[in-house]
């Protein structure tokens, strides 16, 4: 046993330069690791990014081995919030982009848009919608913000159908004349993805 | 004159299991340690769970491609693993035998080695020291998953995943980890090959899920779309 | 085995055993119990959780609002000043209305702080309210913004016709924030909207609300915060010295000096600085005298100047001490050379010229304010009069001195 005593600065010497590894390990939890997505860069990329966030190296060589990482923490992690929202809202911009261009390809000349959504949870609702309104805004469409008056026997009637029925029998109750009605929504717990379309000229088109 | 009762000193048995315990544990696998760092796609959260019949009545095409990273009996272990995920979810998956049967999905599983490395000083270094300097091993490697619809073979999603793996070999690095797993880790933190497997496989496995989920819940009404045409 | 091994081994595991089984040994009351506790627990960190969230949330939030002012003092959405409510701020998903009440203060605060934006915010709290209409086509619940029917009469009442909402998603590492102008007639037509979005890894830049500036003006102005942005720093300082008395001798008085001097750092990050100065003393009919002194010092208190914490250094340097007067005489070595005697048979005043050295600790306040506290050795004065407080054998400290400095 007097033996190893010696040799257990050793080890201190390695646990000491493995720090700060964004690895799980003895000095970082799984769940702290879980936050970060990592990716290997360089150190001339680093020195682009953050001038002056590395130390030198010694000219000469220092024994040392060194591995970079760039690693980003989400705001949320896994766990943080409900899944199937989390898991929604990472992507929605880029889903809000793709629904929003295919649109415009659909329905090229609409002279007035409005935005739906539906979720089963209100809140990620209003922000599909306020999504979509501020992205065909932002691409110069005048929208309009007031959602259509639709009777509560036709809201039990449609809720009563498949999506894949529902959504062109709504098109056809909807002022849709001279303005393009965009809809996005989630019918399913499990997904992860939004599905659309586009009511033009009581006309309805599946996007996604 | 008297007699000295003179005890002859033998080996004993503990020594000998000392000994033997020691040499064993210059076998692989023993006093080594896995640590697994999920480093791009396998964050993602997801809405499913890959232990609950999610795909009742699909049919899903799995293959598992051989390089210079994975050999050909690997590709075919990631595949039967695969087959297990799926049909535990209510897919059926077909094999070699099928033939030319029609399916809704393709998966095509690709593997690239990113990053290798290893120090040889490390072994002659680490046993002198009498394993309390571990040896140290770490690779990454980049999993990418292409989905197919099976009527055309027309791509739908291509994503990648990435993940690191240290494997360290020591006795002292061995008995720190246990050390933290008795006493300050929970659980759900504890390091060790088995949590390093489960936690790979919940996350390669729930993310490869999800996306043929998505893909199938969108095909639904991409149909109804096509009908309507 | 001796007999002791073999107990103690027992011993210790039959308390493993004990140990073992205590562990394992639950009732289902206790299951039960032990549920309930989890469960509380769960929730407990998980509000936790969402607290520390939100705290890092609102420093990016703030940003992109700052962000988002900013744009519309560029290019203002109206032509000119025009009222409008806040109709609504919607946080991250997960997160609570605390968060968005600190951001709608901060909101405000830009709003009112850069008329440039043209954007007068009108408080409105009927457009907020709930609100039921009954007419021929129904009835309607729905605040007064979002009701159509009532709009027309808010926007008369309160002379208020266009409504801002805003929404904040976090999507990964980004935060996004998402701003639409609503005007509060038919159709609600939606006539200003933009997104501007960050990353959870840029730092916030903390502008001050009135009035913005760019981001790249903000940032320039922390790195210049962050470096100081003067080269050269005068500080003014005024140090006590006291000797320690040798033993059976009378007690030197202390002496008070004023210093003036130029000080730089040599790295960013100010870590290394050096410094001369020029002192004087006075105490009339006791003495009088000058000093020049140099130090070199080193930040201790971290890798750079904080901007939050007062900073450590380290110091060390010498100087040349130059007294006359009846003062001087502790100073002067025995026996007097033969000058100091010509200068007293002639009427002149005593006078010692010294070298010391000094190591001291100071504490300082954003270049402001100093006080610090030394050790000097005096090696060349004789020991008759002033003994050592520490002997560190190469030098003897003889002096022990404080210092308060002012900066300029």
């Amino acid at each position: 046993m007097t033996v190893l005593i010696p040799l257990l600065p050793f080890l201190l010497l390695f646990l000491f330069g493995r720090s700060g590894d964004p690895a799980p390990g003895l000095f970082t939890s799984k769940s702290d690791a879980a936050r970060y997505e990592c990716v290997r860069t360089t150190r001339e990329a680093v020195s682009r990014e953050k001038p002056g966030a590395l130390k030198e190296r010694a000219p000469r060589g220092d024994f040392l081995e060194e591995e970079l990482f760039r690693c980003d923490a989400p705001l949320f992690a896994r766990g943080d919030r409900p899944a199937q929202g989390d898991a929604l809202l990472d992507t929605l911009s880029e889903q809000i982009n793709e629904i929003v261009a295919g649109a415009e390809v659909a329905v090229p000349n609409a002279p007035a848009w409005s935005a739906l959504a539906h979720h089963g949870d209100d809140v990620l609702a209003r922000k599909i919608r306020f999504a979509l309104e501020v992205a065909l805004r932002s691409r110069e469409k005048a929208v309009e913000s007031e959602l259509p008056h639709l009777s509560a026997a036709d809201i039990v009637a449609l809720s009563q159908k498949p999506p894949q029925e529902s959504y062109p029998l709504l098109c056809a109750k909807l002022p849709s004349r001279n303005k393009a009605w965009l809809a996005a929504f989630s019918v399913d717990a499990k997904e992860t993805v939004l599905h659309a379309g586009v009511c033009h000229d009581e006309v309805w088109t599946w996007l996604l | 004159m008297y007699e000295k009762h003179v005890r002859k000193k033998t080996a004993t048995t503990p020594r000998k299991v000392v000994v033997a315990a020691f040499c064993a544990c210059f076998l692989p696998g023993c006093i080594s340690v896995y640590h697994y760092q999920p480093l791009q796609g396998l964050h993602r959260s997801y809405a499913l769970s890959y232990k609950e019949a999610n795909f009742a009545g699909l049919t899903l095409n799995l293959s598992c491609i051989a390089n210079t990273f994975v050999s050909e009996s690997a590709a075919g272990v990631l595949c039967d693993k695969l087959r297990t995920v799926f049909e535990g979810q209510g897919a059926k998956v077909l094999d070699a035998e099928s033939g030319d049967a029609a399916f809704d999905y393709g998966l095509e599983f690709e593997a690239t080695q990113t990053y290798h490395h290893q120090n040889a000083w490390m072994w002659p270094v680490s046993i002198l020291l009498f394993t309390l300097f571990p040896v140290e091993q770490e690779y990454a490697f980049k999993q990418t998953v292409t989905l197919t619809r099976g009527s055309d073979g027309s791509p739908l999603r291509r994503e990648s995943f990435e993940a690191r793996f240290l494997w360290f070999w020591g006795a002292g690095y061995w008995g720190l980890n246990k050390l933290f797993n008795v006493t300050v880790r929970n659980d759900s933190e504890k390091v060790d090959d088995a949590s390093m497997r489960r936690d790979f496989s919940r996350d390669f496995y729930s993310q490869v899920s999800q996306l043929v989920y998505n893909a199938r819940t969108r095909d639904a009404f991409r149909n109804a779309k096509v009908e309507a045409q | 085995m001796a007999p002791l091994r073999r107990l103690g081994l027992s011993l210790a595991f039959a308390a493993f055993g004990l140990f073992g089984s205590l562990a394992s040994c639950t009732t289902p009351r206790a299951l039960a119990q032990n549920s309930l506790d989890a469960n509380y627990e769960a929730l407990a960190t998980a509000e936790s959780l969402r607290t520390q969230v939100a705290s890092q949330i609102q420093l990016v939030a703030s940003g992109l609002l700052d962000e988002l002012i900013f744009q519309w003092s560029e290019a203002p959405p109206f032509e000119a000043a025009t009222p409008l409510v806040v109709g609504g701020l919607s946080v991250p998903y997960g997160l609570g209305t605390g968060l968005s009440s600190l951001l709608e203060n901060h909101l405000f605060t830009l709003l009112l702080g850069n008329p440039r934006a043209h954007l007068t915010p009108v408080h409105c709290p009927a457009c907020t309210s709930l609100f039921v209409v009954a007419s021929p086509s129904g009835t309607t619940l729905g605040r007064g913004l979002e009701t159509p029917e009532k709009i027309s009469d808010l926007a008369a009442a309160s002379g208020v016709r266009h409504a801002l909402f805003l929404d904040f998603e976090a999507e990964g590492a980004s935060l996004v924030l998402r701003a639409k102008i609503t005007g509060l007639q038919k159709g609600l037509p939606i006539v200003a909207a933009k997104t501007i979005s960050t990353s959870s890894s840029s730092p916030a830049l903390l502008r001050d609300a009135r009035p913005l500036r760019s981001a790249a003006d903000a940032r320039k102005e922390y790195l210049d915060l962050l470096a100081g942005r003067d080269r050269f720093f005068f500080p003014l300082r005024a140090i006590t010295r006291i000797y320690a008395a040798a033993s059976g001798a009378a007690t030197v008085a202390p002496f008070v000096w004023f210093e003036v001097g130029a000080e730089s750092f040599f790295t960013q990050e100010q870590l290394w600085g050096g410094g001369v100065s020029l002192g004087i003393t006075s105490l009339r009919g006791l003495h009088e005298g000058w000093s020049a002194n140099a130090r070199l010092m080193r930040l201790v208190s971290g890798r750079t100047r904080s901007l939050t914490r007062p900073d450590v250094y380290l110091f060390a340097g010498g100087g040349v001490l130059d007294i006359r007067g009846e003062n001087a005489r502790p100073f002067q070595r025995s026996p007097s050379s033969q000058a100091d005697l010509v200068r007293e048979l002639d009427g002149k005043e005593p006078r010692a010229s010294v070298a010391t050295w000094r190591l001291g600790a100071e504490v300082r306040i954003k270049n402001r304010f100093s006080a610090g506290l030394f050790g000097e050795a005096v090696p060349s004065a004789p020991t008759a009069r002033i003994g050592s407080y520490v002997d560190l054998g190469v030098l003897s400290i003889r002096c022990a001195g404080l210092e308060v400095g002012l900066w300029f």
